[in-house]
């Protein structure tokens, strides 16, 4: 088991199973980062429960480590405030620890996305949706379907016919 | 989202266990090396798109495959009635693009530096901006220091970016107020004023009657003056209904006249001919300049606000109907006017479907100008030839601006009671003037008084200037508007002679501070007056003719004391973000989560929506109006800009974009203060 999750050993912790069956025992502050881990733990009435097992039966362990690692070193992030502040407009405001973070194959960043999807992690969501996001941005439609390995399925008369579409939309 | 999660459990499935499955929207993840995007389901795709710019990138997405097609055609529908109902709520946030960002943006994406930096479009106000696809192009307008641009450039809104075009052929005056259209793949830009020359002084605004068409293929200025064309105008409004360009309004000369039109020209695109409507009967807006014009169908378009002059701001909204060879107007019902946008001639405004949105200053605050407008018709500042040139009889002094004195605490505000514009009658302002600081004089020689304090204070300042200038010359204290950016639009403080004097200033009773009061709130007019922008019906005054002394190290002193102070700005809100980020714990604990009217911030820009609705469906049985939409927190959305005004604002794809403008306190200084800021309005991301 990782380092960084025994430093939290004297913290109350539980038990996250993954879908290869590893039991990854985490501070029961970090696994609640993910609302779907919190849902359970407070439907089921689980918290003071030192021994119980937290099934994740949709991740696998490669996966939960990574989500873990990120739930970790985020643990401390401030909620997001709405205040008068002007925010700035763009999408690339990607932290570099996160930028690190994400060097991973597409295969494991889908698969981060869906985790993070499916433990409700908003932040992990967003970062790795604003990764694909940024993986996309500035390339030809061609571009795309090779960088993402995505099969054409329009015959040259509908693609024609999407052109146009876009255009109609452009002098509306 | 309950829906998705299921979505994603089945997707989740797919993926860990490599079944051959495929369901319509998760298609199953192969061997490792050739994983697909497509595995992830049709919300999360959304999701990510959400995260592109809405404009090339997504049309790039639409073009990829069938599921991306729809999926696209989903996110730009959901957008836009989010961003109704956004407006329809006023849940909606200000987010900016600005030289820094822009600057940010290219240090941290290496493959857009290509050794030279990315050119940025400069400061200006009274613009003219329309937006073609992927682009918005902004002309000319008024630049920071009394001159017009004639540039030309596009901010591309796919990959956020200004760039210039190179154009040839015959290029268009420098000017601003112009009104610029799009068609097919041309711009038309038509009329403008610039600054008149500064000598002989007091000469009318110069008007343009030059109509240019761009050509975006060629990057090409045509220019196309033919005869019969309507006269040279400024702060007139254009739509485009199929191929004509239909204008209206505007402040014109005519027969040597200037004055305010409630003309209608129409502009034959195509063959670049000119020709005026007929009218059923009589009715019809008054002469009017800077009003809102929006195209509601092919032979339908509003006209909402404008001004007429001293005094005369309009609010109210007419229907221009061209379905018929004889054109009609019609005047249309306001509702809920109390909500209402003020100031409909300086203030942007466009339409989104179903809403007009005007973005304006916030309404009901006691040191807004809309009340200060009202005293200052040309009181001071003026001089006599301006009065006999005009053939006015001096006003009365501005009793109103003691509201907005620095040293009068809010309990000694002087108790006038909130006015709405256009409220205030001529005898209002005569009986507002016993409540004067305590000076009893005549209006004319009290006004005589003031040009004396003016006058003397002027001497002072010039000297006050040398001697700073001769100790230090980086020494700001001499500045007119230093100190920071939120501190605009208070008092400058210009004065630093008579501040020490006024500190002390207990107007209770005191006869030595009441006149050390009236003395400078005398200075105080002088020196901001007028509070409004200029408008193009009042004579030029030329900003050096008080102050010969100061002019040449002040200005370049005053632009670097701006970047100075954008410089501080910026570190500022730096340094807030790395607070937030590094020590969580100093964070406020419980931010409130609307502020309360108390919080609003005065000096920035309110959103005012109108529903326009029952002018689109044409109902019979309705009565086609406008109504205003309530507005929460006085219309102050999160990250609201600064106000400014003469700004322009368009239409995006699911966003409304709020270019340029300039502080209006600012005009009558050397160096105004402009913007050019890009401020997107859009709604707030949901989290999936």
């Amino acid at each position: 088991m990782a380092d960084f999750l025994r430093l939290q050993i004297n913290m109350p912790s539980i038990k996250l199973q993954s879908s290869d069956e590893e039991i990854f025992d985490t501070n029961i502050e970090i696994a609640k980062c993910s609302g779907t881990i919190r849902t359970m733990l407070e439907d089921c009435g689980m918290e003071d429960d030192e021994n119980a097992i937290v099934p994740l039966p949709n991740v696998n362990s490669t996966i939960l480590r990574k989500v873990l690692t990120w739930a970790t070193y985020h643990k401390d992030d401030p909620q997001p405030t709405e205040d008068d502040e002007s925010k700035e407009k763009r999408t690339d405001d990607i932290t570099s620890w996160d930028a690190d973070f994400l060097k991973v194959d597409q295969g494991t960043l889908f698969e981060l996305i869906l985790a993070a999807n499916y433990l409700d992690i908003k932040g992990l969501l967003e970062l790795t949706c604003k990764t694909v996001a940024n993986m996309i941005k500035g390339k030809t439609p061609e571009d795309i379907r090779k960088t993402f390995n995505i099969k054409k399925d329009f015959t040259p008369a509908e693609e024609e016919q999407v052109r146009k579409e876009n255009e109609w939309c452009e002098e509306k | 989202m309950a829906t998705c999660n299921r979505n994603l459990s089945d997707s989740c499935d797919n993926v860990t266990t490599t079944t051959t499955t495929t369901t319509t929207t998760c298609l199953t993840k192969c061997a490792p090396p050739t994983v697909s995007l497509n595995v992830l389901p049709d919300e999360i795709l959304e999701f990510i798109f959400t995260y592109l710019p809405p404009y090339g990138d997504l049309e790039h997405c639409s073009l990829v495959c069938k599921r991306w097609q729809l999926i696209v055609k989903n996110l730009v529908r959901r957008s836009q009635l989010n961003l109704e109902k956004g407006l329809a709520d006023f849940r909606l946030r200000w987010e900016i693009y600005s030289q820094q960002t822009a600057a940010s943006l290219e240090a941290n994406s290496p493959r857009l530096s290509t050794g030279a930096p990315l050119p940025i479009i400069a400061g200006r106000f009274a613009h003219s901006t329309v937006r073609l696809g992927n682009s918005m192009y902004v002309f000319g307008g008024g630049s920071s220091s009394d001159t017009t641009f004639n540039d030309l450039w596009r901010f591309d809104l796919t990959h956020m970016r200004w760039s210039r075009p190179l154009a040839t052929g015959t290029y268009p005056s420098p000017k601003g107020s112009a009104s610029m259209v799009a068609w097919r793949d041309k711009l038309v830009l038509f009329g403008g004023w610039r600054y008149p020359s500064l000598h002989p002084p007091y000469q009318p605004w110069c008007l343009f009657d030059e109509l240019h068409y761009y050509d975006l293929v060629k990057d090409r200025w045509l220019a196309r003056n033919s005869l019969p064309c309507p006269p040279p105008m400024a702060g007139h409004s254009a739509t485009v209904h199929g191929n004509c360009m239909v204008v209206f309004g505007g402040y014109q000369i005519k027969d040597d006249i200037n004055v305010n039109s409630n003309d209608t020209w129409v502009l034959d695109l195509q063959e670049q001919r000119w020709w005026q409507p007929i009218f059923v009967g009589n009715t019809r807006p008054a002469p009017r300049y800077g009003q809102i014009q929006v195209e509601l169908d092919k032979h339908h378009l509003l006209i909402v606000g404008g001004c007429g002059g001293a005094n005369r701001v309009y609010t109210d909204a007419w229907l221009l109907d061209m379905s018929r060879d004889a054109w009609s107007w019609k005047q249309l019902n306001v509702r809920n006017k109390h909500f209402g946008a003020v100031h409909m001639w300086c203030n942007p405004g466009c339409r989104v479907n179903n809403f007009l949105v005007v973005v304006g200053p916030s309404p009901k605050m006691p040191l807004d100008f809309q009340i200060m407008k009202q005293s200052r018709v040309p009181a001071v500042g003026g001089s006599a030839l301006r009065f006999g040139g005009l053939g006015q009889a001096p006003a009365p002094p501005p009793p109103l601006y003691q509201q907005q004195h620095p040293l009068l605490r809010p309990g000694q505000r002087a108790p006038l009671p909130e006015r709405r514009p256009g409220a205030l009658l001529p005898d209002q302002q005569n009986r507002g003037n016993g409540r004067f600081g305590g000076a009893a004089l005549p209006p004319q020689e009290q006004y005589l008084a003031n040009r004396r304090a003016i006058l003397d204070q002027n001497m002072q300042q010039a000297q006050q200037f040398m001697h700073n200038n001769n100790v230090n010359n980086n020494n700001n204290n001499y500045q007119p508007r230093s100190g920071r950016l939120s501190d605009l639009h208070s008092p400058p403080a210009a004065l630093p002679a008579a501040a020490p004097a006024a500190a002390p200033a207990a107007p209770d009773g005191d006869a030595d501070a009441a006149q050390r009061l009236q003395r400078n709130l005398a200075l105080r007019c002088r020196d901001n007056e007028p509070l409004l922008p200029k408008r193009f019906d009042e004579h030029y005054e030329d900003p050096f003719r008080m102050a010969a002394f100061n002019v040449p190290g002040r200005s370049r002193s005053a632009s670097r004391d701006h970047s100075e102070r954008i410089r501080r700005m910026e570190e500022k809100m730096n340094a807030i973000r790395n607070s937030r980020r590094s020590a969580p714990a100093h964070v406020e604990p419980q931010k409130l989560r609307a502020p309360s009217p108390k919080r609003v911030r005065c000096n920035v820009q309110s959103l005012f929506v109108c529903d326009i609705s029952s002018l689109l469906q044409r109902d019979a049985n309705n009565e086609p109006g406008l109504d205003w939409v309530e507005y929460k927190n006085f219309g102050v959305l999160s990250g609201a800009p600064d106000r400014l005004i003469l700004s322009s604002l368009i239409a995006g794809n699911g966003e409304l974009i709020l270019f340029g403008g300039v502080h209006k306190e600012t005009l009558t200084d050397i160096t105004h203060h402009v913007s050019n800021s890009i401020h997107f309005l859009s709604v707030p991301r949901d989290i999936i």
